[in-house]
């Protein structure tokens, strides 16, 4: 596939799918999550009203997890073909991951504030999802120290293809401990959702949360896509103006 | 002896050379496990622990010293290859990266056993703790740990030492990744302590042999990509 044809400033900034669906989709869907989620979804009935942010956190975890998958795909491509374009997708991958991973651990403390009284427990998956959190900080930082350093991209591609490693450590995890060791609830293994409306709450802000990081993914993608092209006619011109 | 199997072992002979040659090196690092273990000793003595409360922190002192002292030593694998430019030299001289990374590894590794020594030798001295009625199971299990410790750090050494920051970016890098094995080699230190004795099947034992093939494996295929210009 010849990935640069897609990746390029005059794809990301002209295409339909970038400049009208993606956008026009998440905010639609982030709208009717909103109106299911307060307005359909009737009140839990031992948490009450809080619960409904049990919807926001799993969606951003599931927008985490598909951002990673950005990343995992950006990533192996990238060593295998070395096209900067592939570095700039795990890129635009890892940095949005890293954002809806921070709204998870947000909506986490205040949902357990309320339900375990506790802002944090050190548990499996909460202590796994501050790592997956750690991993992806340090992704963010180590971008940070290197841009414009020779080989940072291999480095990043190696440090995202780790990071994509520990996912399923994360999935997981809830299944380490019994369930009357640990707190985190298991909603939809469990069968905790008898109504459809919670159902059509959870799917509809699942999906509204991964077109919202999506719409952000292009945009980082075509924010480092022009950086990219700046510096390289920035570079163009200073050795023409030497020769 | 295979081409691959003289060129590893003229790699490891050349960085034992390297740190021999450098003795202060090896006397600096351990005496900043030393020193690490001495300050901790007094931080807890300070808040009024008691001998026997300082024996329940120790496993957790143990690996906490290790895992600094350790991110400190890695710093400098790969100093003088960057430094001197050697290491793209030293891959093109020699057949595959893995073999490189494996040669890098073993003197890393041995490095390394010799800091957990130390540690664990201070840890007798200053903080009390009786590791002589399971020394050589002890040593064992931090030999072990040390598998999947140097297998990632050399990696990712070799990641961070091109950066001006790399004291910074290797710790950042390192720690989020290597807390499985901290939490196991904890668990497993804290059992062997208390009762002597370790279940080879328990869950975190085996985590640790895991995450030690696992790391081991990822990081070799890996190296050529981080090497390779």
């Amino acid at each position: 596939m010849q990935i640069r044809k897609f990746v390029n400033s005059e794809f990301l900034t002209s295409s339909i799918w970038g400049t009208r669906i993606i956008p026009a989709a998440a905010a639609c869907l982030v709208m009717a999550a909103l109106v299911i989620v307060f307005l359909v979804v009737p009140n839990e009935r031992v948490m009450g009203a809080v619960q409904r942010i049990f919807y926001f956190h799993v969606g951003s975890a599931m927008a985490c997890y598909a951002m990673i998958v950005l990343l995992l795909i950006g990533s192996s491509f990238y060593l295998a073909t070395r096209e900067n374009a592939w570095d700039a997708i795990a890129e635009a991958g890892a940095f949005v991951a890293f954002v809806f991973a921070s709204i998870v651990l947000l909506t986490g403390s205040i949902w357990g504030h309320s339900a375990w009284n506790t802002w944090w427990r050190w548990e499996p998956r909460l202590v796994s999802f501050l790592i997956l959190w750690l991993l992806l900080f340090s992704y963010v930082l180590l971008r940070q120290f290197s841009s414009g350093a020779e080989r940072a991209g291999a480095f990043a591609a190696v440090l995202g293809i780790l990071i994509a490693l520990n996912v399923p450590v994360v999935i997981f995890s809830i299944k380490l401990l019994s369930h009357a060791e640990q707190l985190h609830p298991e909603v939809v293994a469990q069968r905790g959702l008898r109504d459809w409306r919670f159902i059509l709450g959870l799917v509809v802000s699942n999906v509204a949360l991964i077109a919202a990081a999506l719409w952000l993914w292009w945009l980082r993608l075509t924010g480092s896509v022009i950086e990219h092209s700046i510096r390289l006619s920035g570079l163009k011109a200073h050795s023409l103006a030497r020769s | 002896m295979s081409a691959e199997g003289r060129i590893f072992s003229a790699l490891v002979a050349k960085d034992l050379k390297t740190i021999w040659r450098r003795p202060t090196q090896i006397a600096a690092t351990i005496g900043f496990a030393v020193l690490s273990v001495i300050v901790a000793s007094f931080a807890f003595r300070q808040i009024g622990y008691t001998q026997a409360d300082l024996l329940a922190v120790t496993p957790g002192i143990i690996w906490l010293v290790f895992l600094f002292t350790g991110v400190v030593a890695l710093n400098y694998s790969f100093l003088p290859e960057y430094e001197d430019r050697a290491l793209e030299g030293v891959l093109r001289a020699s057949g595959s990266p893995a073999t490189v990374y494996l040669a890098k590894w073993t003197t890393n590794y041995l490095f390394i056993a010799v800091v957990l020594l130390a540690v664990l030798g201070a840890h007798g001295l200053f903080f009390g703790a009786d590791l002589s009625a399971s020394l050589a199971l002890m040593i064992t299990i931090a030999l072990i740990t040390a598998i999947g410790f140097v297998a990632l750090g050399t990696l990712l050494a070799a990641v961070a030492v091109v950066h001006r920051e790399r004291e910074l970016i290797l710790p950042l890098v390192l720690f989020p990744l290597l807390i499985p094995l901290l939490a196991g080699a904890v668990f497993v230190t804290r059992e062997l302590l208390s009762h002597g004795s370790i279940d080879l099947s328990g869950f975190w034992f085996v985590l640790i042999c895991v995450f030690d093939i696992v790391s081991l494996a990822v990081s070799t295929v890996l190296f050529e990509h981080v090497a390779a210009s």
